[in-house]
């Protein structure tokens, strides 16, 4: 990098010497997701593996974020804002061109908690573990818990549109947004409106969600949050086949029930899945095949009791024999144990892909792809999770396990083919590239067939805002 | 080298994030390099060759509390504090341990601690029941611990003599020289050998962690029965006067909670004092936030770590922090006092019979 020093030395200005760092070692920590990628098989596609980061960054507030980013405009080198760094599947925070990585976990203060309006305010650096701690002492939640709820930051969930356990009635933290502070990549604060709703023009704060930092970095957020339930009710059922369980979960949503966690796992998911195994063997479940279903409601007693009754009925119209409370929340009190690494061999290749689509579809989708994946390999075992169901659909997500390599492909040759066979398939039934694991840097070129003519939109706001593409560079639109 | 029979512990952690939440470091550095990850990625590139140990990898391997709070929620277990541990004694044995850690070996070879000049070893008597080990931090930070310890021992009628002045070793474990540890362990096994009696107490969970796990994994033996002082009392069972009425919270000191799994008996000691009540902090037992005590060379972020858990305390709504622990007290202390903190036998002593 030429003016490596004049740069240095100018970042110091903002910060102070001790928070910008330009060591080996920093460095290659804060550029080891992709190596982690490498490491499980999982290459990204196109990019310089030597991809290296020339400075790690702390700023505390929006102002100093602002003039780190009016230095990287003037010196044309890329900023890639960093979070938990957990979006370990599409390397979303890889620093592919190099530059500046904008950690962003000093700014991690609640600012204020606001129990009229029902909102939060906080830092973006904040994780959502520390968040809901805070929240927690006044008697309140976040309600979002995904798979990365012990890493993930405040404005890392926003920036990739994460989902939690209980988003049937949390939704997906995007859908909590009240308001965003976002430094825009020309070094201008700008604060989104902060209101309910409003019919003031189009909703600004929704740019910036699920935006993975190419259009600026969020270094605060009002979120939405809830008084701690009253009650939490679990239920689990057992049914013949995903087929039922798929039509009693959508005859849930369709009579309004509102479940605060509504999962289907087919019966591979139930047979072979490593959670259920252990939940089999701690609550001395018998092996049975089906498909299972976990529900749980909460909030005022009456409610969840009616909800109980309601659900129920539908459950066993559908054959789904009940298995009472403990599984449910065996799985809830275990949510990231299955996210831990285990000891042992590992198996030659295991991968994920996920997506969303609308109910007409979801169910087809589902058989498509696994009648698919499984004609190409024949000892692959695919499992099959409907994590997050919505209003209009749901999310699908598929666990796959190869234990023998599959001929003379490579573990990086098989992730590829398999991610390229279940794109084309969910194109084709209206699903997306991803449902809350993102977009990155791997799956980047699949955009333009994904969106079709709205990707110009896409392509013409990331050239107006960021002329000197300096905002992570590389992820989602690549101009 | 001893890293690499870890291989298996760095691999476990290098694929996983999952405990960014509660490293007593990384949550307060922020920075990823600070997390068992980060010091874990370090490592494996330094044994697949792929790099070798720089100023800032060195500094993140003495950036850690061996508190042993990620191995606490690490559903694996994977044993990071061991292998941080061992790439210590390797930084010592290649010459690259930094001066912050040369001047601490330096006034252990000085004075035979850490901190500065203590009372040489006084003739204890041949026989007693009891030999108490007051032990360095105690004896230089706290010594209104070792007073309320002996005003209980005499209120109990123990037949005991103290031993003063002498170190367990833990420091220099600690900062990774591994062989002047198992030599200083060596000296101070004979010097309690020497004393004839049936039980040798402590009241720094640290010196007792050392006695019970890394003399026995050395070979060194140490003839007494070994007792930190709340289980040597919880056992006692002694005699309390009338009521306390007292609100308290209790921290567990890392090395004799995670080090040694004794959670229960401090407190059963305190729920036996009538009047008094105990309150938890948010994060209690296992899951106890460490008091950033053993990072004295960061003296900046070890008292930013302490300040973190007196506040925890203080959400508790109790009157008194206690522990047992004098390096624990130190650092709560240390940190601007916002509760009253005092040591179990400080408490104890106020209200025995």
């Amino acid at each position: 990098m030429e003016n490596k020093e004049i740069i240095m030395q100018e970042l110091q200005e903002v910060v102070g010497s001790k928070y910008v760092r330009c060591d080996e070692t920093e460095i290659s920590i804060y550029t080891r997701t992709m190596g982690r990628l490498e490491d499980l098989g999982l290459r990204i596609r196109g990019m310089p593996v030597t991809a290296k980061a020339d400075f790690v960054i702390y700023p505390e507030n929006a102002k100093q974020v602002s003039e780190i980013l009016k230095i990287a405009n003037k010196h044309k080198i890329p900023v890639v804002p960093y979070g938990g760094g957990s979006a370990v599947f599409t390397g979303s925070v890889v620093p592919v061109y190099g530059g500046i990585v904008l950690e962003t976990k000093r700014m991690d203060k609640v600012k204020y908690i606001d129990e009229d309006s029902l909102v939060v305010t906080a830092e973006a650096g904040i994780e959502l573990f520390k968040l809901e701690e805070e929240l927690n002492k006044r008697g309140f939640t976040h309600g979002h818990f995904g798979g990365g709820f012990y890493c993930t930051t405040l404005g890392g969930g926003i920036a990739t549109n994460g989902a939690g356990r209980l988003s049937p009635k949390y939704g997906k933290i995007g859908d909590a947004v009240v308001g965003l502070e976002v430094v825009l990549p020309n070094g201008e604060i700008i604060r989104t409106l902060h209101v309910p709703h409003h019919s003031t023009g189009p909703e600004l704060s929704r740019l910036f969600i699920g935006s993975e930092g190419i259009l600026g970095v969020i270094t605060e957020a009002t979120i939405k949050i809830y008084p701690l339930p009253e009650e939490r009710l679990f239920m689990s059922f057992l049914f013949p086949s995903v087929r039922n369980a798929f039509r009693a979960a959508r005859m849930i949503i369709k009579q309004g029930l509102k479940p605060s966690l509504l999962r289907v796992h087919d019966e591979n998911g139930w047979a072979f899945a490593p959670e259920f195994r252990y939940m089999r063997k701690e609550l001395s479940l018998p092996e049975e095949k089906g498909s299972i279903m976990l529900l749980m409601f909460e909030g005022p007693s009456e409610i969840v009791k009616a909800s109980e009754r309601v659900t129920s009925a539908i459950c066993k119209r559908e054959e789904g024999k009940d298995l009472g409370g403990e599984p449910a929340k065996f799985w809830l009190d275990h949510a990231w144990w299955y996210f831990y690494p285990r000891r042992g061999p590992r198996p030659f290749w295991y991968g994920v892909v996920e997506t969303a689509t609308l109910f007409r579809n979801h169910e087809k989708l589902y058989f498509a792809l696994k009648e698919t994946l499984q004609s190409k390999y024949k000892d692959m075992i695919i499992m099959c999770d409907s994590t997050h169901h919505w209003h209009t659909g749901a999310s699908l997500y598929f666990r796959m396990l190869l234990e023998k390599a599959p001929g003379n492909k490579s573990p990086i040759e098989v992730a590829e083919d398999i991610e390229d066979t279940a794109f084309r398939l969910f194109f084709k039934y209206g699903g997306t590239v991803s449902h809350h694991h993102n977009v990155g840097v791997r799956f980047a070129k699949y955009l333009p067939e994904q969106y079709g003519p709205a990707y110009q939109l896409l392509v013409a706001l990331k050239k107006t805002l960021d002329p000197n593409n300096i905002m992570n560079p590389g992820k989602l639109v690549v101009i | 080298m001893e890293l690499a029979k870890l291989r298996e512990e760095i691999e476990l952690c290098v694929y996983c994030l999952l405990c960014e939440h509660i490293c007593t470091v990384g949550k307060h550095t922020h920075s990823m390099v600070d997390f068992p990850t980060g010091k874990c990625l370090v490592l494996w590139d330094i044994i697949s060759g792929r790099r070798d140990f720089d100023e800032r990898a060195i500094d993140t391997i003495y950036k850690c509390c061996q508190c042993r709070l990620c191995e606490a929620w690490c559903v694996p277990n994977a044993k990071v504090p061991d292998v941080i541990k061992a790439a210590r004694a390797i930084v010592v044995e290649l010459g690259k341990a930094p001066q912050y850690v040369l001047d601490i070996k330096g006034r252990i070879d000085k004075w035979g601690n850490p901190y500065g000049e203590l009372p040489k070893p006084k003739v204890i008597k041949d026989k007693v029941d009891v030999l108490y080990f007051v032990g360095c931090a105690t004896r230089y930070f706290h010594p209104e611990i070792i007073r309320s310890t002996t005003d209980i021992l005499k209120i109990l009628n123990v037949n005991f003599d103290f031993l003063d002045g002498v170190c367990c070793g833990a420091p220099l474990l600690f900062y990774g020289f591994v062989k002047d540890a198992k030599k200083m362990a060596e000296q101070t096994a004979e010097v309690i050998n020497r004393v004839k009696c049936n039980t040798l107490l402590t009241s720094c969970p640290e010196c007792y962690r050392m006695f019970k796990k890394e003399y026995k994994e050395w070979g060194v033996e140490v003839l007494p029965e070994v007792f930190h002082v709340t289980e040597y009392l919880a056992r006692e069972k002694p005699a309390f006067k009338g009521e306390m009425l007292v609100k308290v919270t209790y921290h567990d000191p890392c090395a004799l909670g995670r080090g040694m799994g004794i959670y229960e008996e401090p407190r059963r000691l305190l729920e036996r004092i009538p009047g008094v009540k105990l309150v938890e902090m948010r994060w209690n037992r296992e899951k106890a936030n460490c008091c950033g005590g053993t990072l004295g060379v960061f003296p900046d972020l070890a008292l930013e770590i302490a300040r973190s858990r007196v506040a925890e305390a203080k959400e508790t709504g109790a009157e008194m922090l206690l522990t047992t622990c004098p390096t624990c007290k130190r650092m709560f202390s240390l940190s601007e006092r916002q509760i009253k903190v005092l040591d179990i036998t400080e408490f104890i002593a106020q209200s025995i019979r």
